[in-house]
């Protein structure tokens, strides 16, 4: 994987090592990056993107600590060796996920002036509408 | 499962939110100092940058008492001079002069601001200072500083918020909204708040001692020259001016560190250290 497939936006409020962490995540749990592939180092990401070490050492952390990469000494990170991430993820990993995603959302939705309740109300709404249609 | 509802909506991260601002402010004063202290290319780059500011200054200066000579009414006291610049015919040219003036101040001083701050930053990020990769950075958002100038023209004191907020952002977002910059930057602001206004207090008791320090020996050396020979005098009032000039640029680059620091903080929800993660100094 290469450094320049992580495009990250300085502009939109959410914070570079959420994005990071979304970023990669998603690329994991999608598949496009398969169990044992060897992911950028933070020093080629600090170089190539402009941010801090700490800002990307602390998005691997999180990733590590979801169980999404591991850190082989002195060989840098890989992503872990997992049949399908998607289906071993425990409760709580699933709730970290799940925090992050709508927090970024309640972030970026916060630019265009839509409040966090807006946004749970929108949310409440949808899955009422997906629950119907999946009734009917 | 459940999800709890501890979502960050600020976006910085638990760990952040939960020490004290005192301690982070701190902290980042201390690697602000460090950085102004260690890096000899930033304080060239921040001593250049004063040093074209003092001569824009100069030419402006320069002007507003050559104009009237050039127009054939040379002036020699106050009363001359007010006399001129209050004749009807001038007053239209010389507010079209004032303004242009104004906003050419006003783009250089972004930009040379500019210049600093993208290399601040890549400090602060584990790189190291570039004298020209900085102005080449600033030429790249030369139209979105000349918005924002223009932008800002009309107020003297929007200046503050160009340097303490607005063109931090600008290194790495180009926009050429100025409102669209100027909201981009309340609102990383507004995650920062509180380490910001503490910081700004850090900030000035540092710079009051450095001034102290400066003036003191600044004091003693004076009264030493007024009973030295000329040549030693003269000697002794340059360490004087050498001081006072190193201490201005070295409070200029200290605050901008802090100010970026803090614009790291912000956008990228970790607050950032000079000793990167490999161990390495900035």
């Amino acid at each position: 994987m290469n450094v320049s497939e992580l495009t990250l936006n300085f502009s939109s409020g959410v914070p570079i090592y959420r994005q990071i962490v979304q970023l990669l995540s998603g690329k994991i749990l999608s598949g496009a990056l398969s169990p044992g592939e060897k992911i950028p180092s933070i020093r080629d990401v600090t170089a190539e993107l402009n941010v801090n070490p700490n800002t990307v050492a602390k998005a691997y952390r999180e990733l590590e600590l979801a169980g999404l990469i591991e850190t082989r000494r002195g060989m840098g990170c890989f992503v872990a060796e997992r049949d399908d991430a998607r289906h071993t993820l425990t409760d709580d990993e699933k709730r970290r996920h799940l925090d992050t995603l709508f927090a970024s959302l309640v972030t970026s939705a916060g630019m265009f002036g839509i409040s966090e309740q807006d946004v749970s109300d929108y949310l409440t709404a949808k899955h009422a509408a997906a629950t119907t249609k999946n009734n009917k | 499962m459940t999800t709890s509802n501890t979502i960050d909506i600020a976006g910085a991260p638990a760990s952040v939110k939960s020490e004290s601002s005192v301690a982070s402010v701190r902290r980042m004063l201390k690697n602000s100092l460090l950085i102004s202290i260690r890096d000899s290319v930033l304080l060239k780059l921040a001593t250049v940058d004063l040093l074209l500011v003092v001569f824009y200054i100069g030419l402006f200066l320069g002007g507003f008492f050559l104009y009237p000579a050039l127009m054939g009414q040379p002036c020699h006291t106050q009363k001359e001079f007010n006399a001129f610049y209050n004749q009807q015919e001038h007053k239209a040219i010389l507010l079209a002069v004032a303004l242009t003036i104004q906003f050419l101040g006003t783009l250089f001083t972004n930009f040379l601001l500019l210049t600093v701050d993208s290399e601040i930053i890549r400090v602060w990020n584990g790189q190291k200072a570039d004298f020209k990769r900085g102005w080449r950075t600033a030429a790249s958002h030369f139209w979105s500083l000349a918005t924002w100038s223009l932008l800002i023209t009309p107020f003297n004191f929007m200046w503050v918020a160009s340097m303490c907020i607005v063109i931090p952002v600008l290194t790495r977002d180009d926009t050429l909204n100025p409102f669209k910059m100027l909201w981009r930057s309340v609102l990383l602001l507004l995650k920062i708040w509180k380490e910001f206004l503490l910081g700004i207090v850090g900030m000035l008791v540092i710079v009051y001692w450095v001034f102290c320090l400066v003036f003191g020996s600044n004091a003693i050396f004076t009264s030493i020259s007024s009973q030295c020979p000329p040549l030693i005098a003269w000697v002794l009032l340059s360490i004087c001016i050498s001081l006072s000039l190193v201490a201005l640029c070295f409070c200029y680059l200290f605050c901008n560190c802090y100010l970026c620091g803090q614009y790291i903080k912000a956008s990228e929800g970790v607050e950032p250290s000079p000793e990167n993660a490999f161990g390495d100094p900035a």
